[in-house]
């Protein structure tokens, strides 16, 4: 039963598919990475003054010495000089789009399309590389469109010949594999949050007074206007309470909506939790603010929500 | 003259036929086979990076680990640094920057605090606790030393946490004056 589990599974990923999700998702995701990649550019130009300034985020404060502290990227390891030299990440940023432009209107797509996604991890280690932090939220754009560009740099050949022979919509270009990948790169994003959690804090972190502090110092200590979830959370502490429980429920469980690659028939599931996942991020922009979490909340949208049946449909009914 | 019936002998026959589309079906598998491989080996690699790096070196972007609010805390201090005419100085001058996002999901017992690439000015100010009077006046006073304008400022600490049973606010407050610490005597 185990190697019949195994070869469904197999057989499952090498499936393919008419590639109007996939196209889609790509155009997304670009799009997603674009507004990132400029959010963090405003901050980068906003904080980094002269090389002797750090960001938290997006917080502007002092370095304490030009040393190294640890490594957080895969370019850690070049020098210092050439990590803080201005014109490199504002080259980088200007080369992203250029790509990005190329891959969206699906040109030289063997090349753009490995370039922009380098390009955009590129600058994001740049710009963690001046910071006392590391906001991991757009971690999951980077490693998806690390996954997308996979997919059309591997297939370039067969994308160029349908585009040629104007039947790109018609082929099968569009292996279940990468949808797949995509959703355990969000799966497991958001179970590690949860685990982290579960490991750091124990079933202590839900007793509501954790939420309720972390709400009263990221909005009221910076003077930020109130709204009816803030008043919820700050005056309730039951209601914070339930509320992170419900979180750290659906963080862990989060790894479930893999499942589906499984036993197809708990498709559900990976709905269930995409639905959890925008009600959770949607109580995040009323909480918390936007902190350019939309990027993230795209995708999470896009690939545990069921578009991949839906756009098809939608495409053909159009045409 | 040139013979061309065995030519179309040959090319009519199957064996010819067949051996042509052998070559083709091998170029095609081959093609396939090296595709499949090319997905196997991408897929799997990204897979294990995935997976590894997090628990491996926890920073690496864009695999780290997140860590963002995983601590369970019950209480912190804002504080507010005074000069003598009242006008507010930046706390991280003096050891109180509430650095919070770059203390590793503000856990407390975490002693290396700072978990991004460059070293921040340094600061007591933990999210999760409460610093003593103690702590905080030699914060102050070493803030001090690199302030000689300052002949002493106001420090305010304000303790946040539950102020009852159902809400958070400011639980106490404590305001101090630190006075530069005293030169040691010529003997």
């Amino acid at each position: 039963m185990r190697s019949k589990l195994c070869v469904d599974v197999v057989e499952r990923l090498s499936e393919r598919r008419t590639p109007q999700f996939g196209q889609c998702a790509v155009w997304v995701m670009l799009a997603a990475a674009g507004y990132s990649l400029w959010y963090v550019s405003m901050n980068y130009a906003f904080v980094i003054h002269h090389g002797d300034n750090a960001h938290i985020y997006n917080f502007q404060v002092p370095l304490a010495s030009p040393e190294r502290h640890r490594a957080i990227s895969f370019i850690s390891f070049l020098p210092f000089s050439v990590l803080h030299w201005q014109p490199l990440y504002w080259t980088c940023v200007a080369a992203f789009y250029a790509a990005a432009t190329l891959w969206f209107f699906r040109l030289w797509c063997r090349w753009t399309a490995p370039i922009a996604a380098f390009l955009y991890t590129f600058c994001l280690s740049l710009f963690w590389e001046h910071g006392g932090a590391v906001a991991e939220w757009w971690n999951p754009v980077a490693t998806s469109l690390i996954i997308m560009a996979g997919w059309q740099c591997i297939y370039a050949t067969e994308i160029r010949d349908a585009l040629r022979a104007g039947e790109f919509w018609q082929r099968p270009l569009f292996p279940v594999w990468v949808h797949e990948l995509n959703v355990f790169s969000l799966a497991w994003f958001y179970f590690q949050t949860g685990w982290g959690k579960l490991t750091t804090s124990g079933l202590a972190w839900v007793d509501g007074t954790s939420l309720q502090l972390h709400v009263h110092r990221f909005r009221l200590d910076f003077g930020e206007p109130q709204n009816f979830m803030h008043h919820l959370i700050l005056s309730h502490r039951l209601t914070a309470s339930l509320f992170s429980a419900g979180v750290l429920l659906l963080e862990c469980s989060a790894i479930l909506a893999v499942l589906p690659l499984f036993f197809p028939r708990f498709r559900w599931v990976r709905h269930l939790i995409g639905l959890g996942i925008t009600l959770f991020m949607l109580g995040i922009f009323l909480l918390f603010g936007l902190w350019a979490f939309e990027s993230l909340f795209a995708l999470a949208l896009l690939f545990l929500w069921p578009f991949d049946r839906w756009i098809p449909r939608w495409m053909q009914a159009g045409s | 003259m040139f013979d061309d019936r065995w030519l179309v002998q040959k090319l009519r026959s199957g064996d010819f036929l067949s051996k042509i589309e052998r070559m083709n079906n091998s170029n095609h598998t081959s093609f396939m086979d090296r595709r499949r491989r090319a997905e196997l080996v991408f897929a799997c690699t990204l897979t294990l990076l995935m997976v590894t790096v997090p628990i491996g070196w926890e920073k690496i972007f864009p695999f780290n680990q997140p860590s963002f609010f995983i601590a369970k805390v019950h209480t912190y201090c804002r504080y507010k640094v005074l000069d003598p005419l009242g006008k507010p100085l930046t706390a991280y001058e003096f050891g109180l920057g509430d650095f919070y996002w770059a203390q590793r999901g503000y856990f407390t017992e975490i002693p290396d605090q700072e978990r991004g690439a460059v070293r921040l000015p340094t600061t007591i100010n933990i999210f999760g606790q409460v610093q003593t009077q103690k702590a905080v006046t030699q914060a102050i006073r070493d803030g001090l030393e690199r302030r000689p304008d300052l002949e002493y400022v106001t420090v305010v600490q304000e303790i946040k946490g539950p102020v009852d049973s159902k809400s958070v606010g400011v639980v106490e407050t404590h305001e101090w004056r630190v006075m530069r610490a005293p030169e040691p005597s010529a003997e």
